[in-house]
């Protein structure tokens, strides 16, 4: 397609063009790449497409509370063993019981803990995370051997006819051991 | 025939001038979020960064191959030089809010944000998001031609009039376009789930005690929870389509805007309301836009010090150059630029640049600037000078501009 000036035929000069192509290759990419497409369509298209767009900067998800929000509390602990066979708890930050300022800051916590190092599909930054609780933890005279990162949730139900529904119970699960190394708490 | 038209439409969509001044509004609201970001972060740019972030350099390595914009991944692994990143990161933010070497300032904080976005993705929103994509159009886009330290620059040295030109809009419409895809997406996405559909999902979405902010009355009752989960849906498809329909447009914005604020009330998601409403900027008509701009300073007058005249002596090119970059700066109307001898100067003579009150007290030098410094918001931060500042006369013949 080439590009004319508006309110005139006269082809506009290569660098238009040029600007137009961008213009309608950018569009086009957005809009494949973000709407819901089936499955194997958007398979295809993503990967033709993730090369640029990863490398521009332009990849993009605006699945908020989809299809389904969260239908859980949850937080994440760290049972930590320290060198003298002592077992400590400890829950990695959230925004639950702060203040309207700090929960502000913490709001990445949140992200970090509740979306990625509590879920199955990030199981490569658990060993991170581990780390991250054993150093936090860290004592010099006595410091962390063992973590072991245990999910913590609770059901939300919806109310009953003429009654507010009472909080679940709350569950535990431990799913993932890691081995602390002197190297891990630098 | 159709070809042609299709090919006109095209261009005049994409590419038919406009003011700038909404891009360079949005340039604004873009620098202050990217600051009020970084300062929000602060207390964690090592926990998140640093050489003992959260997520390892080499465990990033593993999950996300591929050619990408990621400087952290070769800036120096120390706390003093991470922490020097977002310092420069911090300044280039604040070069672009101001505007002055819009077009660098742009593309570093462009560099910068996708850098720190790589570096931990496990922490990103929506918001995020957002401010990324918006900020890879606007290193195209003409944000300085407007409102900024550049164009003031511009006129300083005589390159520009007080006129602001049209520029191609292409930029901006892109812009204008992720945030119609964000909004289609969105629903599409929603509407693959059953809670959307049967109305509850804003109660599961209200009972996650990690997002609740300030208490929401309504949170138990089922029947408003369903007119506002629909609503929601209502809403945002709205405002993913109907945006782009002229005559409804601004009542969409409204509504979307009532949502997010209601989004900002009830739930602790940091910035990401203000990150897409501050994009709502870029589908305002120039023209209203000036009119809205006109009402604000209408009702701000009141609030705002009092206005002077700015006498200035045409044939010292120096003092009739600061006369037109005041002319430019003057966003609050607060000053009326006369040249010495006219009529608006009403007989007050000056050697260089002359600051005259209602009351006829008379400013120069560096007593003028902190006059001036609290009447134009590009001078805010020299408003101290304002408190020492001593009128060199007082009591002379005010200028009939005045008032």
């Amino acid at each position: 397609m080439s590009a004319t000036r508006p309110g005139s035929s006269a082809p506009l000069s290569r660098v238009g063009a040029i600007t137009g192509g961008f213009v309608l290759f950018n569009a086009a990419a957005i809009i494949l790449w973000s709407l819901p497409l089936p499955p194997r369509t958007m398979a295809h298209v993503r990967a033709g497409l993730a090369g640029y767009m990863i490398a521009s900067g332009l990849h993009q998800n605006w699945g908020m509370f989809a299809p389904d929000p969260m239908s859980l509390n949850a937080f994440v602990e760290a049972e930590i063993t320290h060198r003298d066979g002592r077992v400590s708890v400890w829950r990695f930050p959230s925004t639950e019981g702060t203040g309207y300022y700090r929960r502000y800051l913490m709001e990445r916590h949140r992200k970090w803990v509740n979306d990625h190092v509590r879920s199955d599909d990030d199981a490569p930054i658990w060993p991170d995370a581990a780390r991250y609780a054993a150093r936090v933890n860290a004592d010099p005279a006595n410091p962390p051997t063992h973590v072991r990162l245990v999910r913590v949730w609770s059901e939300i139900q919806l109310p009953r006819a003429g009654a507010l529904p009472a909080l679940e119970p709350w569950h535990r699960y431990a799913y993932f051991d890691y081995d602390v190394s002197p190297g891990d708490l630098q | 025939m159709i070809v042609g038209r299709l090919v006109r439409g095209w261009n005049d969509f994409w590419f038919r001038p406009e003011r700038p001044t909404p891009i360079a509004a949005y340039r604004i609201a873009y620098g202050v979020l990217t600051i009020a970001n970084l300062l929000l972060l602060h207390g964690d740019w090592l926990t998140w960064y640093g050489p003992h972030a959260t997520l390892r350099l080499a465990t990033l390595r593993e999950i996300g191959p591929g050619p990408r914009i990621a400087l952290l991944s070769i800036w120096p692994q120390s706390d003093a030089a991470i922490g020097a990143f977002f310092w420069l990161f911090l300044a280039a933010a604040v070069c672009l809010t101001i505007g002055w070497m819009t077009r660098l300032s742009s593309i570093a904080v462009f560099l910068c944000l996708v850098s720190i976005q790589d570096r931990n993705p496990y922490i990103l929103n929506s918001g995020d998001t957002m401010m990324r994509v918006a900020g890879f159009f606007l290193m195209f886009a003409p944000a300085g031609a407007a409102l900024s330290v550049d164009r003031l620059r511009r006129i300083w040295r005589g390159r520009e009039g007080l006129a602001i030109e049209p520029r191609p809009p292409w930029a901006q419409r892109m812009i204008q376009l992720e945030v119609s895809v964000m909004y289609i997406s969105a629903v599409l996405s929603k509407l693959g789930g059953r809670t959307w559909w049967n109305g509850t999902a804003l109660y599961f979405v209200f009972k996650v005690r990690q997002f609740q902010r300030f208490p929401v009355p309504w949170a138990d009752n089922l029947a408003v929870l369903r007119v506002a989960t629909w609503g929601t849906l209502l809403i945002e498809g709205a405002a993913g389509v109907l945006i782009w329909v002229r005559r409804v447009r601004y009542p969409v914005l409204l509504a979307a805007l009532a949502l997010h604020m209601g989004i900002e009330y009830a739930m602790n998601i940091p910035l990401f309301e203000w990150e897409v409403v501050a994009t709502f900027l870029t589908f305002i008509d120039p023209d209203d836009l000036s009119r809205a701009w006109a009402w604000v300073r209408a009702r701000a007058a009141p609030y705002l010090a009092a206005p002077v005249t700015v006498v200035y002596d045409g044939a010292v090119d120096r003092a009739a150059r600061c006369a037109r970059v005041l002319q430019a700066a003057d966003v609050l109307h607060r000053l009326c630029v006369a040249e010495a001898g006219s009529r608006e100067a009403g007989g007050v003579g000056s050697d260089g640049l002359t600051v005259v009150t209602a009351r006829g007290e008379r400013y120069t030098g560096r007593a003028a600037l902190g006059a001036l410094a609290r009447r134009v918001p590009l001078l805010w931060p020299l408003a101290p000078l304002g408190a020492w500042a001593r009128p060199s006369d007082r009591g002379l013949a005010a200028p009939t501009a005045i008032g």
